[in-house]
């Protein structure tokens, strides 16, 4: 559980472009994506129901996804959530970004050393 | 289901209600349920499979914007006319008391009703056109406390009342009597003037309704 909290610091800060990723592939409703993610990690990292709020609002502001709301024969409306081309580019992105961010740490840490 | 319902409403319950929140509570609502019925679907039992579906959202505080652009100026003004109107009330309230011993609360409603008239004749004329943020919630949050206030403060003074009317009564045992529409009159009066107070709570409520009304647009 230790372990689980510790990778949640070093997640968040690219949660938005997590779900970008998932919505490449499909549209989904909220609690589908957090099942994309966990199963995408193996179960190794479980998103919680306030990131995912705060993230799916902060990316339908910047214009990189949109919302409409899905019909369900059973339960209430569920809200569905797919990428917009802004949200192409922005994965694209992040992507890069993130290649090389984790190129320039693993240096610095020494990852490469023995 | 239905204590999942319950659980979203407990969550918005200091939230106004606008477009913006009610899609939120749907969309909460319905992420809720699809997880309960995937952990039903696991093999976990219902009462497990509700508490693990509430536990993870603890409360919406973070998700709503709940700043709210205002019109503070205009806002205060209305707020200034509230106190004043209340004033008068106020005043209007004391009026049946004129011939008891509580007829000085006239003069101070008609004090009042003229101070605050004045305060909002000036806010008026001094009128800057001015924008800021006001938080909803908050507004909603203090007009609760208002009213527990005034709640606990009345209970005080009714049974403080009581137990000035009829405390020797019970005390040496003798019984409780009223003798004539006089004593009546002087019990109920002094039941009826906390309670006049009830105008602040009022105000307070009001203030909070009147908030979502001064809201500035893009």
């Amino acid at each position: 559980m230790e372990e689980q909290t510790i990778h949640s610091d070093l997640i968040r800060g690219h949660i938005d472009a997590i779900l970008l990723r998932i919505l490449r592939d499909g549209d989904h409703y909220g609690y589908g994506l957090m099942k994309q993610v966990q199963s995408l990690s193996d179960g190794q990292y479980e998103l919680k129901e306030p990131s995912l709020y705060t993230s799916l609002k902060r990316l339908e502001k910047q214009g990189s996804i949109e919302s409409y709301w899905g019909d369900e024969s059973q339960g209430g409306r569920r809200k569905y959530y797919r990428i917009t081309p802004q949200g192409c580019a922005q994965y694209e992105e992040a992507l890069a970004q993130w290649q090389w961010a984790k190129e320039i740490i693993t240096k610095l840490l020494g990852g490469n050393d023995g | 289901m239905n204590e999942l319902e319950r659980h979203v409403e407990k969550l918005f319950r200091h939230q106004p209600d606008t477009p913006e929140t009610r899609e939120l509570r749907e969309e909460i609502l319905s992420n809720l349920q699809a997880k309960r019925e995937d952990l039903l679907a696991q093999g976990m039992d219902e009462r497990a499979a509700t508490e693990a579906a509430k536990r993870d959202i603890p409360s919406v505080d973070n998700l709503i914007d709940d700043q709210q652009p205002t019109n503070v100026e205009r806002y205060r003004m209305a707020c200034a006319q509230t106190v004043w109107l209340h004033c008068i009330l106020f005043w209007i309230g004391t009026l049946p008391l004129l011939f008891t011993g509580y007829g000085w609360l006239g003069a101070l409603g008609l004090g009042l009703s003229i101070l605050s008239g004045v305060g909002y004749l000036l806010f008026w004329l001094i009128h800057p056109a001015e924008q800021g943020i006001r938080s909803l919630a908050a507004a909603r949050q203090r007009k609760t406390i208002a009213w527990r206030i005034w709640g606990i403060f009345y209970i005080v003074a009714a049974l403080s009342v009581a137990a000035v009317t009829f405390g020797s009564n019970l005390w040496y045992g003798t019984p409780v009597t009223i003798e004539g529409p006089y004593q009546w009159a002087v019990m109920a009066s002094r039941l009826y003037v906390p309670l006049l107070t009830v105008l602040i709570p009022l105000t307070v409520s009001r203030f909070a309704a009147l908030l979502p009304q001064y809201r500035v647009e893009g």
